[in-house]
This record gives C-alpha cells, sequence and structure tokens, in this order.
C-alpha cells in the first residue's frame, strides 16, 4: 500500500486523463495542486487571468482534438473562468475545469472567497461536480472526461474543496495500473432503414444543398464530408465555425451563411429544396427569419445530439449519430437522373456566386479587410488564426480562403470579446511549430491584452494583427444602420500600442499602409518570439453582406456598388498585388 | 395555456433538480408541483406539473433533453 497526499494524488489522475497542458492561476484554494503540480510532468502555464485560461483551453481542445484543460482558485478564480467556460458551451469545444473551493466543512458558511461554482456553471456546463471524498476523485475524473468529450462535447467542471486536497488516501501499490482510462466512444443511434430513407429522400432532390457546421470538426468528418459531397455531386456551404470543413477551392463549395455570410451561400439555402444539415444546429444567426428560412426544402438532419432534432426548424428525417460513423454507412444516391438535376442545380448557383461575389479589396485604402488579404497572402498554407468578435472576425471569415481544418478558431455561439488572443495562446501550445496569427480588433484586444508577458514568459511566437479603427467597429456599424447614426459608446481610447508591446517586452510595429504591413508581416517572421502588429485601418466601413435582424435570408443586403466597379477594382488590385511582389 | 405531466428518468446526483428546474427558471416559469424520488444508488424519477402552451412545452422538452443526466421523458396526455 502507499498513501497519497489527496494533492498529489489529483494531480496524478489529471495526468492519468490525459492532462499535458494546464492553462492556470494560483490562488488559496488551490496551493495543495499547486505544491503537486511542481513535481507532476503537466506543463502549467501562468495565464495573468483566468477568462484567458479557460480561452486558451478551448483553442488547445479544437487544435489539438482532445479535451483543454484549466485550472482556477475559488471565488474571484473560479468566477473568472465563466465567460470562458460558456463560450466553451455555447460551442460545443471539450473543456475540463478545475476549480479550488473552500474546506469542505466551510461551505455555506460565505467564507472568503467562496462562491457556489457549481451552480454558477450549471447552465452552462455538461455536468459539474464536487469532490467531497478522495476516494470518488478517480471515478469522477474518469465520468469527467467522457462527459466531456462524448456525445456532444463540451465542458464540464470538477470543484474541488482545499480540505479534500490535504487529506491522506490509501493506494495499492499497483494503482496507476489498474487505472482504466476514459473512453471516447463514437455514438451511433441510428439504422441502416433511417440511413436508406434519408438516402431516398437525398436521392429524390433536385436541389440538395449540404450545410456543414462545427459538429463536422469536432468529430473529425470532414473527409466524411468532403467524400460525400464531391461522390454525391452536391453543392455545399457552411456556418462560420465550419470554416475548414471543405476546402474553398472545391467548387461545389459554397462558401458560408448567415448573417455575414455570402450572398450567393444565403441565396442558395433560400433555393434549395432539401438541406442536408451537417452537425449544425439552426443557430439563428445562420437562419435569419426561421419562418421563411429554406422555404421550398425538406430537410435531413444528422446530428449527434437528438435535442437537436426538430428544435429550431422541421425536420423530415433526422439521423442520431455521431456524423463521421453516419456518413461512413449512408447509402449512394447519386444516379443518372438526379446527376443532371444535380449538374443544373450547380450550375445555377455558379451563377449566383458570379452575380453576388465577395467584394475585392480596394489596395489604395487601408481597410481591415486589405490588411487580413494580405497577411494571408503572406502567410504559410497551414496557418492557425483565431479571431476575436466584431467586425475584423466577419471579414476574416469571408477573407481567408485557406483555412485547414480546425485551424480558423472563433468564438461563434456565445461571441465573446477577449476570446482571440488566449485562443491563439492555446492553439501555439498545441501547435508549437506552426504559424498562429490572432486576428483582433481595438475593442476585443483591451479585454485580455494582459496575455502578451504570458507569452513572452512561455516564448510563444503568437503573432497578433491589431486592426485598429478606433471605433467598436461592429456597435458603431449596427448604430449606423439601424440607430440613425447615432453613435452612443463606440469612440474607443486606444493606448499606444507599440510603447505598450515594448513595455511587454514584445516585439512591434505599426501600420498604415499596404506597404508598410507587408514590411511588419515580414518582420513579424523573422521574430522568433511573439509579434504585434498595430495596422491603423479606415475608421469606418462596414461588414457586408448583411441579413439585417430579423429579416430572412432572402433579403441579405449586398454592397451599394455596381459589378463593374468590382470588376475594375480586381484588375487593379492584381497590378498592385505584382508590383508589391506580395 | 395547458397543464402539462412529465416523469422524468433521470439520473440520481446532486444537481439533477437543479438541471430539470433551470428550464423553468430561465423562462420565468412556475411549476405547479415536484415529486422526486431515489430508485436506486444511481437513478431516480422526477414528476412534475407545470402549465405552458404546447410549443413552449416542447421547447422545454428539447432543452431538458440536452442534460446528460436526464435520461427520458414520458409525457402524460
Amino acid at each position: 500500500m502507499i498513501k497519497l497526499r489527496g494533492a498529489d494524488y489529483l494531480v496524478r489522475l489529471m495526468e492519468l486523463i490525459g492532462c499535458k497542458e494546464l492553462f492556470a492561476y494560483p490562488g488559496g484554494a488551490v496551493l495543495p495542486i499547486y505544491d503537486a503540480l511542481a513535481f507532476s510532468n503537466i506543463d502549467y502555464i501562468l495565464v495573468r487571468h483566468e477568462q484567458a485560461a479557460a480561452f486558451a483551453a478551448n483553442g488547445y481542445a479544437r487544435v489539438k482534438g482532445t479535451p483543454g484543460f484549466c485550472l482556477a482558485t475559488s471565488g474571484p478564480g473560479a468566477t473568472n473562468l465563466v465567460t470562458g467556460i460558456a463560450d466553451a458551451y455555447a460551442d460545443s469545444v471539450p473543456m475540463i475545469a478545475i476549480t479550488g473551493q473552500v474546506n469542505l466543512n466551510l461551505i455555506g458558511t460565505d467564507a472568503f472567497q467562496e462562491t457556489d461554482i457549481t451552480g454558477i456553471c450549471l447552465p452552462i456546463t455538461k455536468k459539474c461536480y464536487l469532490i467531497k471524498n478522495l476516494e470518488d476523485a478517480q471515478s469522477i475524473f474518469k465520468h469527467a472526461y467522457e462527459t466531456a468529450v462524448n456525445g456532444r462535447p463540451g465542458p464540464v467542471l470538477v470543484d474541488i474543496p482545499r480540505s479534500v486536497q490535504l487529506e491522506f488516501i490509501d493506494l495499492e501499490d499497483n494503482w496507476e495500473d489498474n487505472f482504466i482510462r476514459p473512453k471516447y466512444t463514437r455514438l451511433y443511434q441510428t439504422n441502416d432503414a433511417e440511413l436508406a430513407e434519408a438516402s431516398k429522400v437525398i436521392g429524390e432532390a433536385k436541389k440538395p444543398l449540404v450545410i456543414a457546421g462545427h459538429g463536422a470538426l469536432l468529430s473529425d468528418a470532414y473527409e466524411e464530408v468532403r467524400n460525400f459531397v464531391n461522390s454525391e455531386g452536391i453543392p455545399a456551404v457552411s456556418t462560420i465555425l465550419g470554416m475548414g470543413v471543405l476546402d474553398t477551392d472545391n467548387p461545389l463549395y459554397y462558401s458560408w451563411l448567415g448573417m455575414h455570410g455570402m450572398k450567393y451561400a444565403n441565396l442558395a439555402v433560400q433555393e434549395a429544396d432539401l438541406i442536408i444539415a451537417l452537425g449544425i444546429r439552426f443557430d439563428d444567426r445562420i437562419t435569419g427569419r426561421l419562418n421563411d428560412f429554406a422555404p421550398n426544402a425538406k430537410i435531413v438532419h444528422i446530428d449527434i445530439d437528438d435535442s437537436e432534432c426538430n428544435k429550431n426548424v422541421k425536420t423530415r428525417v433526422f439521423i442520431h449519430s455521431d456524423l463521421k460513423l453516419a456518413l461512413q454507412k449512408l447509402p449512394l444516391s447519386l444516379n443518372e437522373e438526379n446527376k443532371k438535376d444535380r449538374q443544373k442545380w450547380v450550375a445555377q448557383l455558379d451563377e449566383l456566386r458570379k452575380q453576388y461575389p465577395i467584394k475585392e479589396p480596394d489596395y489604395d485604402v487601408f481597410t481591415m479587410i486589405t490588411a487580413i488579404e494580405v497577411l494571408e497572402k503572406l502567410s504559410p498554407d497551414d496557418m492557425i488564426v483565431a479571431t476575436d468578435v466584431g467586425q475584423h472576425q466577419m471579414w476574416s471569415g469571408q477573407y481567408l480562403n485557406k483555412m485547414k481544418p480546425n485551424h480558423f478558431l472563433t468564438s461563434g455561439g456565445l461571441g465573446s470579446m477577449g476570446f482571440g488572443f488566449p485562443a491563439a495562446m492555446g492553439a501555439q501550445s498545441a501547435a508549437p511549430d506552426k504559424a498562429v496569427w490572432c486576428i483582433t480588433g481595438d475593442g476585443s484586444f483591451q479585454m485580455n491584452l494582459q496575455e502578451l508577458i504570458t507569452c513572452v514568459q512561455e516564448q510563444w511566437p503568437v503573432k497578433i494583427l491589431l486592426l485598429d479603427n478606433n471605433y467598436l467597429g461592429m456597435v458603431r456599424q449596427w448604430q449606423e444602420q439601424f440607430y440613425k447614426k447615432n453613435y452612443s459608446g463606440v469612440d474607443i481610447l486606444n493606448p499606444d500600442y507599440v510603447k505598450l508591446a515594448e513595455a511587454y517586452g514584445v516585439a512591434s510595429a505599426r501600420a498604415t499602409n499596404v506597404e508598410e504591413l507587408r514590411d511588419a508581416i515580414e518582420l513579424a517572421y523573422k521574430t522568433p518570439g511573439p509579434f504585434l502588429l498595430h495596422a491603423k485601418v479606415l475608421k469606418e466601413d462596414n461588414v457586408l453582406p448583411m441579413v439585417p435582424p430579423g429579416a430572412s435570408l432572402s433579403d441579405t443586403i449586398y454592397y451599394p456598388m455596381e459589378l463593374g466597379v468590382k470588376n475594375n477594382l480586381k484588375e487593379k488590385n492584381a497590378e498592385k498585388l505584382l508590383a508589391h511582389k506580395v | 395555456m395547458q397543464k402539462n405531466y412529465w416523469l422524468i428518468k433521470c439520473n440520481h446526483t446532486p444537481e439533477t433538480i437543479d438541471r430539470i428546474m433551470m428550464q423553468f427558471r430561465k423562462r420565468g416559469l412556475t411549476i405547479n408541483s415536484l415529486e422526486y424520488k431515489k430508485v436506486d444508488f444511481t437513478s431516480a424519477t422526477c414528476k412534475i406539473e407545470f402549465e405552458e402552451v404546447a410549443d413552449q412545452a416542447d421547447k422545454i422538452y428539447k432543452n431538458m433533453l440536452r442534460s446528460v443526466d436526464i435520461n427520458g421523458i414520458e409525457i402524460a396526455k
């Protein structure tokens, strides 16, 4: 028999369930755990705010494909995790959040730094656990891991009183050998008959359209989605979180839909007679006015979560399954007859794409769009981008064209400003050899800029493209469009970001035009550590296309300019880009 | 408004009742009655009665099903 202190046992259990990187911040109620961490193999990263720990765990999980771990002390440490946990819940990202709690005998006494964190996190987790007995810790950690990864993934919270960390437990000498590691099991609650029915409905459609969502990435089913689209000859769009599921150069991929999606993608949905929804939840940002969504279409919906069946839209066939397994078994519906229909449908969508192309950036004006485009042109194909929330987020989605699966990280469901930079840190930690950029705005960046020093300390070469328009741009845009230009609370004062970076020991540069930006990006890539690129862009600019709130996808607002002008821009830009040797 | 009677089959955990009630609380709804009974070491049943129109009740049903502690809901006619 061996005797282990609770904290040592708990940390060893964390290791055994797969915790390698832990984004964390210490405090009184986790001091025993920190004591044990010092003797563990876990790489525990000292963030500067617990919210960043949760966002970093999110970025890590998406890139690595395994749950992200974060740790905070009781009370304010725990409550600071909350936004990051809610974000993971909204985007179904597997995460294990661990919090210290006051001693068991102090719970309910309003003790120093006591909060009911399991109660607070109830609506934003799949499951919360309070470890009251060390003997239960093994089964709780195993259950927590399995809950986070199995079915629809999501965050769980494990709350551990300090007194439990200080108890001792008697264990068999070979307890670790006997530890049964948690299992990831792909859910398959469907059958051949349901799949045959889905295939029949797909085969009968004349204008079928795939909508691929985040579920396709979470279930590692993007190859299956690609095979399905290509072998069936069925056109596809994605959600913004589904970016990367399909290659942008696949002619059957018509980009992403929704509030700031492509107009042709939105119109494709409205024209389709069948929607094949793969790992999506029909969020209001993609459906527009629900009553008018895909008015001519039946819905075949494949999802791992049966609570999504008929939740927002009426489904003709629902397949309750992990997407990868379902697509592997879905019978081919292509035949000579529907092949012609599909070709005609694809030709129709090609026309729509020609009619409503995405705007060509004007390189004479330094906008967020030009900055994003130049960054992509100068970056490797496998770069990872984490965005914050706002105009830059939507433009990043629109103008980044070579994102690999799980390489575009954004806060889709919760829309948390402050997400981008810590998520990029988590991504860099998961993929140390890849170029990782955080594309952010001046509003979002100020929510977690304290993490600059974390990057310096960890020697993470995260690069930041800070698109500064001196506004909370998306809010300003809405005030312009829907509140008669009554700009209220959006004029944001900024620090001198280059000096700020300097103070943190981060290399930096400022860019006010394309030439300076190109030089700065080259410098960023030559710099071994983190780099802050402060790009001062056009102050007032609107993200289009746009589905106004409460409107139908059919009413997508397009650019107020003639197509001829855009074509001229395209030629002009080609010359300019050549001149810049971009 | 109609009366709804549900028999919820659930895991017996410290947070199960909260996870059931959460769906009503977050909508500003009250329930008429709740009867929670432990069945064995790991499972329980929970009978609830509440008043709500059908389509809203259906949304509550969907949301509740997302909870990993809810194993099934029988709706009495």
